[in-house]
Parts: C-alpha cells; structure tokens; sequence
C-alpha cells in the first residue's frame, strides 16, 4: 500500500497537488467544484473547512506538501488528502485528534472520515451526501398550548433563514416551541448553530421551552458527535412533546448557555 | 503617508483620515464622534449616507447620538450641505461654509468637522479646487479650537491626489493595522473599541492575529471582535480568539458572519464564560 492508492474508480473531478504557499487557492478551487457537484452552499462551507484543516495538517505534519483530490460516488462527494509522511515518518499520532484540534473538527462537519496512517504517509477520505437542493417546508400547527413547527427537508445555510424566521413569529405567538425534525435529512454546522440560536430565544421567554421531537437515527448521532444531544430536550414523538410536564433543562454541567 | 497618529489621539488640527474599506471609515467617525462629544465638542459630520443611516451606523457602534442632535451639539448632513453647490465644488462656496461653522462655534469650548471626500470620486465639477481648499482649511484652523477630519478611501482615490492633498495635513490618521494583504485584513476597531478581521483567515496569519488580540486584551472593559466580513477563519484562528476571550476579564463580544459562527460553535464558544455571540446581519 502507498500514498498513491488510486483514489476511486470514478474521475476526479479535482486532483491537485499543493504546499503550504497558502491554502486560499485551494479553498476556493474546491468550493467552486463543490457548488458545480451539486453540494448546498452551508455543505461546501463545511466541506472547504475540513479540506482545509486536512491539507493544513499535511503541510505542518506530513512534509510540507500533499495531495487532494474530489469526486463523485454513490450520491456522495468524497474528498482525499494525501501526504508522503516525509515531515515525521513512522509517528502515526503526529496528526493529532485532540479536542478542538483541526482533524476533531472535521470529524464534527462531514458524514463520514477514514484516516489511514502508516511509513508510507497519511491519507484521509471524507464523504459528505449530496442531497436534492428542496426547500426548508414548515408546516405550524398548535398541539396543547405549543406551537408546533414540523420541518420537511434539509436545515442548511441555505434555509436557516426560513427557520429562523418562522421561529421568530412562534416566539410571538407561544412561549412553548416543539421542532418536529422526523421528516427532517441532513442538518449541516449553521443548522446545528441556528438550533442552538433557537433555544438560546426561547429560554430568554418567560417559561420558555424548546423541544426537538423525532430527530432520525443519523441526526441522533449527529447530535450526540457535536455533543449537543445531552443540550436539547429530545422526544420521540411531537406527542409525547407536549405531554411532559415542564422542569428545568438537562443539567448542561453549569455551563452559561 | 503612513499612518502617524491614532484616531483616539487627535488634537485641534487638520487631519487627513485613509482608509479601505467602509465599515472602517464608520468605526473611525464613531470613535471621532464619540471623543468629541465627551470632550463637550460641537460635532459636524458631513457623510455620504442619508441623515437617518448615518445615525443608525452609529447607534449599531455604540452611539446614541439622538440627544445631541436635538439639542445641535451634533449635526449630520449630506455632501450637498456644506462643500458642494448644485452638484459641483466651489471653493469660495466650501471656504464661506467651513468660515460659518468654525464662527458658530459659540457657546461650545470645540468643534469637531468631518468630512466624507468620496464625493470628489464622483465626476464633479470643480474638483481640481480640492487641493486649494485644503490649504485653506489650514489657513482657517490656525489657532482655533477646532479640528477638521477629512477622510479619503485609500484605495479609490488616485496616489497622485492622495499626495497633493495629504501634503496640506499636518497629521494623518488611519486603523491600526496588524495585517494586510488581498486576502486578509487584520486592523484595530475603535468603536466598539477592539479589532476586526475581514476576508479569510488560517494558520499562516498566527502571528498577526495574536497581537491584535493581545493589544485588545490590552483595553479596559468589553471588547469586540468583529468578523462580519470574515467569510473563512480555521480551527487554529477559532481556538486563538476563543482563548483570547476566555483571558480576557471583561465580556468579549464575537460578531460573526453566518459562515464562521457555526465554527466557534463548534469549537465550544458556548462555554466560555464571558464570551458572547453576536449574528452579523447580512448587509
């Protein structure tokens, strides 16, 4: 095995080698083929920032130069970033995963990450889904004195401001807003941040309270990888949303948020 | 010219104020403005922006200036109201407009005058007369308590004018800037006082970045880190200014633009006690 394994079957739609004379030109080449491929604008913002962190990590710690390449497969974008591990060759750990380092970062933005290390190098592979551009559907119902706000689609960059704004009207309306995420897909890193903005609102409200209901199972363990799960008050189902009664939030550890 | 003094350090003089980019041009006035007021100055502040939206710029830095307004200690207006007449520059017109303000400065111990120039970008007629009612402006302040700001865009004004007008200021002013170049501008911000971060930022800017961040830890009480115009910034820089914040004894506000904030979530900014998050509107 090498560092060069042929990437895919597929063509690339990007192969380009690089060093660490600034990483701006490749962020923007890959956004640019990102947005061509057909990935949502808050997708290619998460995207550009993992390859980023990667190619970062192999001009610091893998020779001072690499190599990334992008393409198609299985309705997913998949990016690779390579390095001939000439910079610390056979010290598997020098590409560090500690909390908020750049590698732990990208694990949190992208669907999936295989890291592969050895005296030949590193190279790590990230995918992420490409989904139908659909609109952000909001369907407001009021369910026992809470407003209910079911989302059908993707929560992305591009349609934060659909939610934002719908909440902003419940927030008028009722102190008391179930999210019912069932017929929610993906949610990208400003959806995550605009859930948490929406708490944020409605625990300023006097008896304020948020909850998600139905997330699916990979929105689950979005959640629990971004370490918001414990956060949020999560149901199962929009009925038994509004059946609890109301206590304190989950104990976030005395944090200020 | 470089930069000479800072824009909080300024006495009765003849200042020419560069800049690049608008928001800096707004953050350096509302540091002007707000100096003069608290030094019981009359401040006049001829913008390039509606009365109304030049107010509401200031009041997003800070500044609420309605008081004042009412009672003339500050008064806002057009390009049209004091230098230019019928959409050109006359130089007599301009000088007899300068002569009334710095002779109605009754009952005020200053004045403060700032002038927006960008209108000389603009084909006007009578512009060549700029250099010659700059050297009257000086002729005019000679020993009077009042100080006139004029700002020019650095990048918009041609080197040749920029030169000739500069020549008739004894001071210049501009931001502080840690770090500049066509990807990256890292400069002080004066109203809310702390620094501000526009284009893209990553590991190669480290040094920069934290001494801007240390020169802002410097500053008594809450300050801003302003990234509305920051459209990438990488875990290294996140982490930087996240730890900047928790160092910092006041409250530090981070105003972030929509594709850098969910990073400083992501990286536990929530957490942080005295670290407050702010959505920049888009503009």
């Amino acid at each position: 095995m090498s560092a060069e394994r042929p990437a895919s079957k597929a063509a690339p739609l990007l192969d380009l080698e690089f060093d660490g004379g600034g990483l701006y030109a490749l962020r923007s080449t890959v956004a640019a083929h990102a947005l061509e491929a057909g990935l949502g604008d808050g997708w290619v913002n998460d995207l550009v920032g993992a390859a980023h962190e990667l190619a970062a990590n192999a001009v610091v710690h893998g020779g001072g130069r690499g190599r990334l390449r992008l393409w198609k497969e299985h309705e997913a974008l998949h990016l690779q970033v390579s390095d001939s591990g000439e910079g610390n060759p056979g010290e598997p750990a020098r590409w560090g995963d500690s909390e908020g380092s750049g590698l732990w970062m990208v694990r949190r933005m992208v669907d999936q990450m295989d890291l592969r290390t050895g005296p030949y190098g590193t190279i790590v592979t990230i995918s992420l889904a490409i989904t139908d551009a659909s609109r952000l559907r909001i369907t407001i119902s009021e369910v026992q004195g809470w407003r209910v706000l079911a989302l059908s689609g993707d929560l992305d960059l591009r349609t934060v401001p659909d939610l934002t704004a719908a909440v902003s009207e419940a927030a008028g309306a009722s102190s008391r807003l179930v999210l019912d995420l069932a017929e929610v897909a993906f949610i990208d890193s400003s959806g995550f941040a605009a859930l948490i903005g929406v708490r944020q609102t409605f625990e300023a409200l006097p008896s304020g309270a948020l909850v998600l209901a139905a997330p699916s199972e990979r929105l689950t363990r979005r959640l629990r990888t971004l370490g918001l799960y414990d956060r949020f008050r999560i149901h199962l189902t929009v009925a038994e949303a509004v059946s609890v009664r109301l206590g304190g939030y989950p104990d976030t550890g005395g944090s200020s948020w | 010219m470089t930069g000479g003094a800072q824009i909080t350090e300024i006495g009765d003089d003849h200042v020419c104020l560069t800049f690049c980019e608008h928001e800096e041009l707004l953050d350096l006035t509302a540091a002007f403005v707000r100096d003069g007021l608290a030094a019981g100055a009359k401040v006049v502040w001829l913008s390039g922006l509606e009365p109304a939206a030049a107010l509401a710029e200031m009041a997003g830095r800070g500044l609420t200036l309605i008081e004042a307004a009412a009672e003339g200690r500050m008064v806002v207006g057009g390009h049209e109201e004091g230098l230019l007449l019928d959409r050109s520059f006359d130089l007599e017109h301009a000088t007899t407009w300068l002569k009334r303000q710095v002779g109605g400065i009754n009952g005020f111990p200053r004045l403060r005058i700032a002038l927006d120039m960008s209108w000389a970008l603009r084909p006007v007629s009578g512009v060549e007369q700029l250099p010659g009612f700059e050297e009257r402006v000086g002729e005019l302040l000679e020993g009077a308590p009042v100080s006139v700001l004029c700002q020019y865009d650095r990048d918009r004004f041609d080197p040749v004018t920029l030169a000739s007008v500069a020549a008739s200021h004894p001071v210049s002013v501009a931001a502080a800037t840690y770090h500049h170049d066509a990807v990256l501008r890292i400069c002080r911000q004066y109203a809310p006082p702390g620094i501000r971060i526009a284009g893209e930022i990553d590991h190669l800017a480290a040094d920069p970045l934290a001494m801007a961040l240390q020169e802002a830890l410097r500053l008594d009480g809450d300050i801003t880190v302003n990234m509305a115009d920051l459209h990438f910034a990488d875990a290294s820089s996140i982490r930087m200014i996240i730890e900047a914040a928790r160092a910092h004894p006041g409250t530090t506000t981070l105003r972030c633009g929509p594709a850098v904030l969910p990073r400083f979530i992501l990286l536990g900014a929530f957490d942080v006690p005295g670290l407050r998050l702010a959505a920049a509107h888009e503009r």
